[in-house]
């Protein structure tokens, strides 16, 4: 899945990159692009922001699903059910993602062809998403199912992502999206794919990898509980919605006449609001608690499957004394399952690993901090050039300019150097025991 | 990687492949390409949209261009991509003295297109009176092509640096003399573009030669005191640490070249010829 969102994320950014450029441009140098006024069309704002912004939802989808594959076959004590068509629904989201864009604007009057054409691409884009929810309901399906927190996370990222999705597919045909478009019905499937979906399965992942990022458990009770919060106040907030919007309730409203009907169902949902922030503020709260206090944990304390869970935890600098050899799509179950195999090959890797020279480690180089502290400098000033630079009240100097160039060189002279530093690095030596020994020098 | 050269060891701590068979430099230029595609893809489509919904006093095409001259430098840039392949060939058969001929060709002619785009940039904003904001087509056209320009002034400062790169001893770093190295080149190439190439353009069409000289004196005297520093600088007889393994480096930087060119088939097709049709 990380590899499907590099491609969407490079091949959908430079959409969003010209847009604002063209938005510059305007409102630097006196272009036309989207002033109505000298001939420009605001709608292709539109057309340049979504062939970015579709893409990018899918952006944050897609990881989420990746995690949720890892976590869910752990729980249920199964491989993925259906791995190859797992991540060809993946791939397959990725290519089709690419052609809905339009489907957010289906009353701008883009005709019937153009519209006709997005709302089937859109309900062909569900295909896969929903091969994909059978698959993970086909991993949980006559597994022995442990709920430890994580899954819990996992599992109620099913079930409201399943609801996101009902809900997008009402929106792809065009004549009910005409009722839907801008009111609290879209806010409501919005904030179910990207809360009850990314977001669950986000915390999902924190709670499942924070024992191997800093080798302590987080309390299970204080999770569950704050899981049971966060999906009580979720639903709260964003389940009335759904009824709002179809009430007819505009989205971006801050206030309305009340005797619309839509009082009950906002004070329901603000009451829910303030449950969701307690839920993840408690979620936080213990992984903030457990970062100091947590009980500590070994090399694998959920039984999983894959190979971050051979090493110990957090891992070494180095990762791997040896470099494993994948054997199976579980290549940690199969470690586990063939103890004898493994520690051989482990051993003759180690060995060849040492007649190398070590494990090579690379040195720490500041010069993409720097270079990146110039970017936003040069970026930040260049933003605002013409506008002169105000500190504490007085005008220091008469326009962005001088610190614009200053951030620029700044980050020219960090690549630069950067670029100078080479390769670099050092050796490391593993004995028996585990003990780590560095050396410098010698070859590259 | 010149180590293992010397030393006939093969560290498979510093495999430049990647599990595509694809070595990374290589594999970072194509994901570039794709996504630069697209950014010429979302900048074209802007061009085309507003193409077929001018506003009323927009400016016209046809009475704008001036088609023969832009076919010349769309010409000298397929000849400049031709050039290139040609150093890629010479360096994949060690070939360097070849190599830097093709590669100083390449920047020649990318200087005889960007000097021609100049030319125009600046033939229509004077003569013509299209500036960037005065009409929609002057505001897709000179961000398009602008665009396009910078990507083609970034190449040849890539060839440039490959030129340069050409020249590094095998013994001692050279640093400091391959610095002043580029920047001579950056100044002869930078003159050529912007005055020489330029200034000719206008000899072509009319102006006294002796006008022309006199008006970029300062400009093209320093621009042939740095031609001859780079002449001087090319003079090296030492062995360089620079060969057939490089291959992959240039063929790299042809890559973007190629890519930059066949853009510009694209955007000479879209904005120039469609006009005419």
């Amino acid at each position: 899945m990380a590899l499907v969102t590099s491609f969407l994320l490079v091949l959908a950014l430079p959409a969003i990159a010209i847009a604002l450029v063209e938005v510059m441009m305007d409102r630097n140098f006196g272009t036309n692009f989207f002033e109505v006024s000298g001939g420009g069309q605001p709608i292709l704002w539109q057309h340049l922001f979504w062939v970015f912004g579709h893409p990018e939802v899918y952006i944050l989808i897609l990881p989420p699903m990746g995690y949720v594959s890892e976590i869910l076959p752990t729980f249920s004590r199964k491989p993925l059910f259906g791995y190859p068509i797992v991540v060809f629904s993946g791939v397959a989201i990725g290519f089709i993602g690419f052609g809905v864009w339009s489907h957010h604007m289906f009353t701008t009057g883009m005709g019937t062809i153009a519209t006709a054409a997005f709302s089937l691409a859109t309900m062909a884009i569900a295909v896969p998403t929903g091969v994909k929810i059978f698959n993970w309901i086909g991993t949980l399906w006559g597994g022995r199912i442990v709920t430890r927190v994580p899954m819990m996370f996992a599992l109620g990222f099913i079930w409201m992502f399943m609801l996101g999705g009902f809900s997008g597919i009402m929106h792809s045909a065009a004549p009910a999206d005409a009722q839907q478009q801008d009111s609290y019905f879209v806010i409501a499937h919005f904030h179910y794919v990207l809360i009850g979906g990314a977001t669950f399965a986000l915390l999902a992942a924190i709670h499942y990898w924070f024992p191997k990022f800093f080798g302590r458990m987080v309390p299970e009770f204080w999770g569950k509980l704050s899981f049971w919060i966060i999906f009580i106040g979720f639903n709260a907030t964003f389940f009335p919605m759904h009824f709002l919007g179809l009430n007819g309730m505009p989205r971006r409203t801050w206030t309305y006449d009340a005797n619309m009907g839509w009082n009950e169902g906002n004070m329901f949902a603000t009451i829910g609001a303030y449950l969701l922030g307690i839920g993840i503020f408690t979620y936080f709260a213990v992984l903030v608690w457990s970062f100091f206090k947590g009980k500590k944990c070994g090399n694998d304390p959920w039984d999983a499957r894959t190979l971050e869970w051979s090493i110990p935890s957090p891992p070494p600098e180095h990762n791997f004394a040896a470099i494993p050899t994948v054997h199976a799509r579980d290549g940690w179950w199969y470690e586990k399952t063939h103890k004898e195999e493994i520690a051989k090959e482990k051993a003759a890797h180690i060995q060849a690993e040492e007649s190398h020279g070590g494990i090579h480690m690379p040195d720490q180089s500041w010069y993409p901090l720097f270079a990146a502290i110039g970017l936003l400098i040069g970026a930040f000033n260049f933003a605002q050039l013409h506008h002169p630079v105000v500190m504490f009240g007085n005008q220091v100097l008469g326009s962005h300019l001088p610190l614009a160039i200053t951030g620029g060189v700044f980050m020219v002279i960090s690549l630069y150097l950067w670029s100078l530093e080479g390769p670099g690095g050092y050796h490391i030596h593993l004995d028996e025991q585990g003990n780590i020994k560095e050396s410098r020098g010698g070859h590259h | 990687m010149s180590s293992h050269a010397a030393t006939g060891h093969i560290d498979h701590h510093h495999d430049h492949t990647t599990t595509t068979g694809i070595p990374n430099k290589k594999l970072l230029w194509w994901a570039f390409l794709a996504s630069d595609c697209m950014f010429f893809g979302a900048l074209i489509s802007t061009h085309l949209v507003y193409r077929l919904n001018p506003p009323p006093g927009n400016a016209i095409p046809t009475q704008v261009f001036n088609i023969e001259l832009t076919s010349f430098s769309t010409f000298i840039l397929l000849m400049s991509s031709l050039l290139m392949a040609l150093a890629v060939n010479a360096i994949q058969r060690g070939n360097i003295k070849s190599t830097r001929v093709m590669l100083l060709g390449t920047m020649f002619f990318g200087c005889i297109f960007l000097g021609g785009q100049v030319y125009e940039f600046a033939h229509f904003v004077a003569v013509k009176k299209m500036t960037l904001s005065n009409s929609i087509f002057g505001s897709t056209f000179y961000t398009l092509t602008g665009t396009h320009g910078t990507h083609v002034a970034i190449g040849v400062l890539l060839l440039g640096m490959m030129y340069v790169r050409t020249f590094k001893p095998t013994h001692g770093n050279g640093l400091f003399r391959n610095f002043i190295h580029l920047a001579t080149v950056c100044v002869v190439m930078g003159v050529s573009f912007i005055w020489l190439v330029p200034g000719l353009i206008e000899v072509v069409y009319g102006v006294p030669l002796a006008e022309m000289l006199h008006h970029a004196a300062v400009p093209l005297s320093v621009g042939v005191v740095a031609l001859v520093a780079t002449f001087v600088l090319g003079r090296t007889s030492g062995d360089v640490e620079f060969g057939e393994k490089n291959a992959g480096d240039v063929e790299a930087i042809g890559l973007y070249w190629h890519f930059v060119d066949i853009v510009w088939i694209i955007i000479f097709t879209a904005v120039y010829l469609l006009e005419y049709l």
